[in-house]
């Protein structure tokens, strides 16, 4: 089973949410990918209003209504409307078919929006994946870098947390995260330089490492391929591609 | 039968690579039934004395020339960079990268259009790397810009059109956006730093399959990055071919 953890639903210009579908599922057909944890509505917005955090989690339920064998969803949560948040989690991870949640970036992980976010996650014991992308000359205002996942995830230990792209800065972000064992880290979202799997399994275990790609900004094809061409051993492998997150979702 | 045109050899400051030798990377090549990789060398990057780099890599090239067939770096904005390309010659190096960021010129210098003039004289391809690690993750004390296409591009081609110029380490919306221009000239892009879902076909619909090659940017990449990114395409077996290695069979036949 290979699971990738990491999708966003987003269409390129001029697609239809049918047509962006299918895209989406003939490269996971090419690529041997059974399943995508998805979320996010059709486009981006940094700043979403509380309307618009609830229209984009519906954009995404009825992406994955079309493909309930394929897609995973997981709510689109916001750390600037915490009750609305509340409320979406309550409503797709209780009988709505969503298995975990996504933080939205437009605050950095440890603002104190995310923490009732948290506790709904552990309720529902739905693992929470945050952004961690440290850029060298500097980050976006409110995007966080490894230490502020690190700093939520000591504030809620009962959460299994996601931190997404390895900090994007991954040796950096691998050895951020090393103490704090209820973060694991995907695989996505930056270049596939040789090593990093290796280093993130060598350093975390296999299993802290699942296997996510950002699609469809990044080419499913080269996050793939860190844990393909990578040289760890075949179990590590079965791990990071889906055995790990088949756990983390309960399965 | 696999081109790979975008690969080096040697030591990377930063972090050690695995199959940054010839032999090993041989044995990557083998593994993934790469028949021949383009290579230059990492000390290209950073020596000032290109000359050293140059016969560093012919040196690591010379027990696989079969395999591994050499591209020298010259630095037009050193002193002697003609010295560098006779002697590249006389090594039997293929083609000439060129790395502005890193040498510190820029696209419209006339140290660049000197040294081009050269080279087409030389009937040799060149090779412009407009990155070489994504600048986000650069050393906090060594923070190079990528080299700015999208502005020096068109007058380099309006001035050498049968020159074949490689644009290598171009994004997919970069590409995209000056697919107009790579089409008016002989330029070829690479595929290794290609991102989005479907990168490579959307590529080739915009510059066409005749200006696309299989570049896997390893040992600093996986290799297996650049293979894939060809089966997520679902690429017909004409354009498959055409990538992996006519394409690059017309560069090496074309600039000689």
């Amino acid at each position: 089973m290979v699971i990738d953890c990491h999708v966003h639903l987003m269409c390129l210009p001029g697609e239809t949410q049918a047509q962006g579908l299918a895209r989406l599922l003939r490269c996971m057909d090419r690529l041997g990918i059974d399943q995508a944890c998805v979320f996010l509505g059709d486009r981006l917005i940094f700043q979403p209003t509380a309307d618009e955090l609830v229209e984009q989690n519906r954009w995404a339920a009825s992406t994955v209504d079309l493909a309930p064998d394929r897609l995973i969803g997981f709510v689109y949560a916001s750390p600037n409307h915490p009750q609305i948040s509340l409320e979406l989690m309550g409503e797709y991870l209780q009988g709505g078919g969503f298995r975990g949640v996504k933080l939205w970036v437009c605050q950095r992980a440890d603002h104190p929006g995310n923490d009732p976010i948290c506790r709904e996650a552990e309720r529902h014991r739905a693992p929470l994946l945050a952004h961690a992308w440290h850029k060298v000359a500097g980050n976006l205002a409110g995007e966080s870098g490894p230490e502020h996942v690190v700093a939520l995830a000591r504030r809620h230990p009962g959460v299994s947390f996601i931190m997404a792209h390895a900090g994007g800065d991954w040796e950096r972000g691998l050895r951020a995260i090393r103490e704090q064992t209820n973060i694991l880290t995907d695989t996505s979202g930056n270049d596939p330089e040789a090593g990093f799997t290796e280093m993130a399994v060598s350093l975390l275990g296999p299993e802290r490492v699942v296997f996510g790609s950002d699609a469809t900004g990044r080419s499913i094809a080269s996050q793939l391929a860190k844990v393909t061409g990578a040289r760890i051993d075949e179990e590590a492998r079965r791990r990071v591609l889906g055995g790990n997150m088949m756990r983390m979702l309960g399965r | 039968m696999i081109i790979d045109a975008n690969a080096s050899l040697g030591h990377w400051p930063f972090r050690h690579l695995q199959d940054s030798d010839a032999d090993g990377f041989v044995r990557l090549m083998d593994a993934y039934a790469i028949a021949q990789a383009w290579v230059g060398s990492f000390e290209g990057i950073f020596y000032r004395d290109m000359g050293q780099a140059n016969r560093m890599l012919a040196e690591r090239a010379a027990s696989h020339r079969d395999r591994l067939l050499p591209w020298a770096t010259l630095n037009p904005a050193f002193p002697g960079w003609h010295h560098d390309l006779a002697v590249a010659l006389d090594l039997g190096m293929v083609g000439v990268r060129l790395y502005p960021n890193y040498h510190g010129y820029e696209l419209s210098d006339t140290c660049l259009t000197e040294c081009l003039t050269a080279v087409a004289a030389a009937s040799l391809p060149v090779a412009i790397y407009q990155r070489v690690a994504d600048e986000r993750l650069h050393h906090w004390r060594c923070m190079v810009p990528p080299v700015e296409m999208e502005l020096g591009l068109e007058p380099l081609v309006d001035r050498f059109p049968d020159l074949p110029l490689l644009w290598v380490g171009g994004t997919t919306p970069a590409v995209v956006s000056l697919a107009e221009v790579v089409r008016q000239g002989r330029v070829y892009v690479d595929t290794s730093r290609l991102e989005g879902i479907e990168c490579v076909a959307r590529v080739v619909d915009a510059v066409g399959a005749d200006r696309v090659l299989f570049g896997s940017h390893a040992p600093f990449f996986y290799l297996e990055a650049a293979l894939l990114k060809l089966t997520e395409a679902g690429l017909d077996r004409s354009t498959r071919a055409a990538l992996l290695h006519r394409n690059a069979t017309d560069v090496l036949a074309g600039a000689g």
